[in-house]
């Protein structure tokens, strides 16, 4: 059990693919993060973020041999991951279940203190706000805020999830940033 | 082990799921790279047709040359080059990192290999056998190919333009002209300016600009072969 904590994802994923068993041991590393994401992109109910992940990881089972050891593996779940959400969209908006908010305290942590918001309010508040706001923005720019400030990945990562030019990340970033502060602005500062 | 980790390994096992084979991926991999190799040879095809166009567009007929370039360019080809484009940019986007390249960079860098492929494929064949392809393929498709738009182009001697073929020749001064519609001109070619190296020769297919003095009269101010000949090198190495 020690020894599997010191292999890398990019190792397990190489046993897995001689014993299906070392498979789970990924499935348990990337579980809750990337539960997290589903939720943030997506605001689903836990259930169904929960269909997505078991389907995200069916898929990257199937598909073992395609990843690329060069690659970082959570580069690679979370490729799959956003893009089972994605597809999910449309069946599960139209059942009307994409409606529900949760709270969600590191957001406001991360996003809060990098894009220089006051902090002096109610964390609890500001983080259902946060969340709030990130539902108004367009997903492609409510899914680059969080895979930056939340799940903390480089530009090179981020290319990679969301399939668009490396140099395209920093001006999407920059965009988003933008109309993040412009919702704040519209729906929380009068409040104040 | 987590309940979520627990099902999908039970689903895994009861459902005997293998990854797919790693060949399956490298074969999708290797077709999006020879689609996109291909993509770019076929616009390379496309831009050395134009060329070719552009090489028998006859420019020194013309002093307005800039409106007669876009009259002559061949619609169908130009579409053609833009589709493969296209095509490339789509199946390069697809490999694997392809997505990291910027959409400009990668649309300036199909152009140009089309570009580089297309001049090669046009210094290495000339335009006279690219002519002869494209006139095979455009028969085939039931359009009109450079050759007979280049004819009919030429069919229009109230304004000057008459090409055909060289029946006879009577003296330095004079040959009998059979033009595509098989009406017969004599044409006075002392004055005309040779381009191209033309021949005056029975037989001898070649077009001019001039004016036309009456029914079956024609006078020559400028002369040239009708069509690349096969031995036609491209406009930028011709001295």
């Amino acid at each position: 059990m020690k020894d599997l904590q010191n292999l890398t994802d990019e190792q397990l994923a190489a046993k897995a693919l001689e014993n299906v068993d070392f498979f789970g041991f990924l499935i348990e590393r990337f579980e809750s993060k990337l539960k997290n994401f589903v939720l943030r992109i997506s605001n689903f109910s836990p259930e169904i973020a929960e269909e997505i992940l078991q389907e995200t990881f069916l898929k990257a089972w199937k598909n073992l041999q395609d990843f690329d050891p060069k690659q970082k593996f959570s580069t690679w779940i979370f490729t799959i991951a956003r893009r089972e959400t994605i597809s999910n969209f449309r069946k599960f908006s139209s059942r009307g279940e994409d409606k529900k908010v949760e709270l969600d305290e590191s957001l406001f942590e991360n996003l809060g203190d990098k894009i220089s918001l006051e902090s002096d309010l109610d964390l609890k508040l500001e983080a259902r706000n946060v969340q709030r706001v990130l539902q108004l923005l367009p997903v492609k720019f409510r899914e680059i805020l969080i895979l930056f400030f939340l799940e903390e990945k480089s530009h090179r990562e981020i290319s990679d999830i969301l399939q668009i030019p490396t140099g395209s990340v920093g001006a999407r970033i920059s965009r988003a940033k933008k109309q993040f502060a412009t919702k704040w602005q519209e729906n929380f500062s009068r409040k104040k | 082990m987590s309940k979520l980790a627990k099902n999908i390994l039970a689903k895994i096992k009861k459902e005997k799921i293998f990854p797919r084979a790693k060949w399956l991926f490298m074969l999708k991999n290797l077709s999006l790279h020879l689609a996109f190799v291909l993509a770019i040879l076929l616009g390379a095809v496309g831009f050395a047709v134009i060329l070719t166009a552009i090489s028998s567009s006859d420019f020194d007929f013309f002093q307005r040359k800039i409106p007669v370039l876009f009259k002559l360019l061949p619609a169908f080809w130009i579409l053609f080059l833009v589709t493969f484009l296209a095509f490339a940019i789509f199946n390069f986007r697809k490999t694997k990192g392809g997505h990291r390249v910027n959409f400009f960079v990668l649309l300036l860098g199909n152009f140009a290999a089309s570009i580089f492929v297309g001049s090669l494929i046009f210094a290495s064949f000339g335009p006279g056998r690219i002519g002869n392809l494209e006139n095979h393929f455009a028969k085939r498709m039931h359009m009109k190919g450079l050759h007979e738009r280049e004819i009919s182009r030429w069919q229009n001697p109230e304004n000057g333009f008459l090409a055909g073929k060289i029946l006879r020749v009577e003296n330095e001064r004079i040959f009998v002209l059979q033009d595509f519609s098989k009406q017969v001109w004599q044409v006075d070619f002392a004055r005309a300016k040779k381009m191209h190296f033309v021949k005056v020769t029975p037989n001898e297919k070649v077009k001019m600009r001039g004016e036309k003095n009456s029914e079956n009269s024609f006078t020559a101010a400028m002369l040239a072969p009708l069509g690349p000949p096969p031995n036609h090198r491209p406009p930028w190495i011709e001295f």
